[in-house]
């Protein structure tokens, strides 16, 4: 076993606009990952023509593409069409589900699901009272069950869990206190330390910061586009460690 | 309008008709400070065009910018594994 390198990015929010200006910089992404990662929001609005977009910029790429959706890519209410246009295109889309890819050092990983809000252990979101604050909770708590069960699935040598929605509050560092609720769940770091996961990756939080580590120790990174300030992020994880 | 009421506004136009959630809107006195981030240089002018349309009153300083897309000039190396919030030294090793 050797290095596994993970390439990642989130909230490229593509529409005709921006295609064209990742792809440069996708090229040669095999020289620098070994897989790419993509963590939400891929589209601007949710619809099949964006989607469109996202398929023309990342897939045919030399290394295997996997990705979530985010709450973007559900505004349309089409989320079946963009998901099929992905995987036509050669993207795995994850929900629920996990997938293992092969590399020459080593075979990686990936559970994703998109996630959702409820906010952080002590300052969280309850199901109780009105109905739509039930659905709100719950539809998180379905989500990191969901999240774990992919974790679980997984034979491989480096898991990694792919979310759109951050695990930890350490990432929104930088975000109004006020939407933390909105940004991400305690319930997905719970789910991700439940199961020996190496790294944990979303994005979401525009104004927030890269690096965090979830209460078990697995080390979370945000890798939304305006964050990392590149066309995406790598990282080496070292399984001889 | 009362400036909290005119910034939410803003920012509830961009979101839902644009579909831009990361714009923080900002009054000084008859000017609305835009600032935030936006994939292109296109919706930096859509944004602005969107609420020039709708509050043709103010003064728009549109200091949206756009991420740059260049190439990872670097890796993260994770070797090891981090603490655990809350362990003890013991644990750590």
């Amino acid at each position: 076993m050797g290095r596994v390198r993970v390439g990642a990015v989130g909230d490229v929010h593509l529409d005709r606009d921006v295609v064209g200006r990742f792809r440069p910089a996708l090229d040669d992404v095999a020289e620098h990952a070994d897989i790419l990662l993509l963590a939400g929001d891929l589209t601007r609005h949710g619809t099949p023509e964006e989607a469109e977009c996202v398929a023309a910029e990342f897939g045919g790429l030399d290394v295997p593409v996997v990705a979530v959706l985010g709450n973007h890519d559900y505004h349309g209410d089409r989320v079946t069409e963009v998901t099929g246009i992905l995987q036509a295109a050669g993207l795995t889309v994850l929900e629920g589900e996990g997938t293992v890819v092969e590399t020459q050092n080593g075979n990686l990983g990936v559970a994703g699901a998109k996630g959702f809000g409820g906010g952080f252990a002590g300052r969280c979101a309850t199901a109780f009272g009105e109905p739509e604050m039930k659905d709100f909770v719950r539809h998180t708590e379905f989500s990191a069950s969901l999240l774990t069960k992919a974790l679980e699935s997984l034979e491989c040598d480096v898991r990694v869990a792919l979310t759109h929605y951050s695990p930890v509050p350490d990432t929104l560092q930088g975000e109004p206190l006020e939407i933390y609720p909105f940004l991400g769940s305690y319930l997905l770091a719970e789910a991700i330390d439940a199961v020996p996961t190496q790294l944990a990756i979303h994005g979401h939080a525009h104004a927030g910061v890269e690096r965090g580590v979830t209460p078990g120790g697995v080390r979370v990174r945000n890798v939304a586009h305006p964050v990392i300030r590149q066309a995406y992020s790598v990282f080496v994880i070292d399984q001889t460690c | 309008m009362k400036d909290e009421y005119l910034l939410a506004q803003v920012q509830r136009l961009l979101a839902e008709d644009g579909g831009e959630l990361g714009i923080d809107a900002l009054r000084r006195d008859d000017t609305l400070v835009l600032r935030g981030e936006v994939e292109s240089a296109d919706r930096c002018r859509e944004v602005e065009r969107r609420v020039a349309d709708a509050f043709p009153e103010l003064t728009i300083l549109n200091e949206l910018t756009v991420p740059r897309v260049h190439k990872p000039q670097e890796s993260e190396e994770l070797t090891g594994r981090p603490a655990a919030a809350g362990a003890t030294s013991e644990d750590r090793h």
